[in-house]
């Protein structure tokens, strides 16, 4: 080993990083050379001062915390971070490029129909009319019908309800009648029993009259 | 817990309170190398704090994509050196364009000659015994005295104690490469601190 090739394995040995091989060439040279001790001992006691410099404390503290992301930035993040490989990132372009032709057809009003062997394309910045007229027609004499029904079945319940309550009212006035009846035939009985009573009364008072119009005569003769 | 573990748990639910935790934690561990390092590599302490923040943020956004986890170490400090090199560059191009205006008033001779107070004062007394913030100061110059890309290295490897194959995958450089730029850095470092009359005793005496 020459002076100069030592020089890269030099640094190896100072810094304890060479291989045993290596080692035991290196502290053969510097045994024989006198140079090249010189030089390793003066890097060495270099190394040695630099050392000198000690590490400062920064006091920095950092700490990092949690966030609260708009969730714009957040899809943004995901989508940078997001490694697509080149077919994916083909298949997302076509997913879009889909969804934009889907969106202007929609837009447009766009119409494509098969009729007897060929396609008829339509687009317009209206929608198609006359399929919305015949809907509303459609619409309109539904309602009307559904206005008549609704019409007649309200007048036959009126009519239903008209004639409850007409057989209600018969039941009630006949209840009515029947009820009177029993209380006069009642009253009747008794102004008869009270009639009969007061005869009887009377009867009995003729009787002890006549009884003591007897007694009194009897002394006058 | 290694780093790898964290990073997991991290990478696992990185919303989660759990996740949070476990970044923090990864922050906690690598603030200090990483606030020494870059102070090293520019000189100052502003620029430190600010990096050292910028570092991790990139690290929260990024992390995901590390492939290996336990090539943690080389992969943050490749993104604090590259950190580093963009505000050298643009500090270069404002300095660049200052310089011209200087050209211009004649002022670039004078400027030359100020070069001189660069050095530090304990140099100018080779008998004094320095003190460890003096020697501090000492070094930071010296180390400012050498290529960036030789400082970088020898900021790698003698103060965050990173392996040359490390430092390699942290720079993007062969192992070789790198190995070279740590001997001449070294060697230029070696020159400076003796024409500054800087060596091991006037150290230790102040221990």
């Amino acid at each position: 080993m020459t002076c100069d090739e030592i020089k890269i394995s030099l640094m190896d040995f100072l810094y304890n990083e060479s291989d045993p091989e290596t080692e035991k060439l290196v502290r053969a040279h510097l045994q024989n050379c006198v140079a090249c001790r010189g030089e390793y001992e003066a890097l060495s006691r270099t190394s040695l001062t630099l050392k000198a410099w000690e590490n400062e404390d920064p006091r920095l503290h950092l700490v990092f915390v949690k966030e609260s992301q708009s969730w714009l930035s957040a899809v943004k993040e995901k989508f940078e971070n997001m490694r697509v490989p080149a077919m994916g990132k083909l298949a997302w372009l076509s997913a879009g490029v889909a969804i934009g032709v889907l969106f202007i057809s929609a837009l447009l009003n766009t119409e494509i129909s098969y009729h007897n062997g060929n396609f008829v394309y339509r687009t317009s910045l209206l929608p198609r009319s006359s399929g919305a007229t015949a809907d509303s027609q459609l619409v309109a004499q539904i309602q009307q019908e559904l206005n008549e029904k609704y019409q007649q079945m309200l007048l036959a319940s009126q009519q239903q309800q008209r004639e409850d309550f007409n057989r209600t009212l018969a039941q009630f006035a006949t209840e009515v009648d029947r009820q009177r009846q029993i209380d006069l035939t009642l009253v009747d009985r008794g102004l008869n029993e009270f009639q009969q009573h007061y005869n009887s009364r009377f009867e009995r008072n003729d009787q002890i009259l006549n009884q003591f119009l007897r007694t009194v005569k009897l002394p006058q003769k | 817990m290694t780093d790898g573990d964290l990073i997991h748990k991290f990478l696992t639910g990185p919303n989660s309170a759990e996740g949070v935790s476990a970044f923090n934690t990864l922050v906690w561990r690598w603030e200090k190398p990483m606030y020494n390092f870059i102070l090293r590599y520019l000189g100052k302490r502003d620029d430190a704090r600010d990096l050292t923040q910028q570092v991790f943020i990139k690290v929260y956004r990024h992390l995901a994509r590390l492939k290996d986890r336990e090539r943690f170490s080389s992969w943050i400090y490749q993104i604090a050196a590259n950190l580093c090199r963009d505000v050298i560059k643009q500090k270069r191009r404002r300095q660049s364009f200052s310089l011209e205006n200087l050209q211009e008033s004649g002022a670039l001779e004078a400027a030359s000659h100020a070069e001189l107070t660069l050095l530090p004062d304990a140099a100018l007394h080779p008998d004094r015994v320095v003190s460890r913030n003096e020697l501090k100061e000492i070094l930071e110059k010296a180390l400012r005295e050498i290529p960036e890309e030789q400082r970088v290295v020898v900021i790698m490897k003698e103060y965050q104690g990173l392996k040359f194959t490390e430092i390699a995958e942290a720079l993007g450089l062969s192992v070789n490469t790198i190995k070279s730029r740590m001997y001449y850095g070294l060697s230029a470092l070696k020159k400076i601190l003796a024409q500054w009359q800087i060596n091991e005793e006037a150290m230790l005496y102040d221990v």
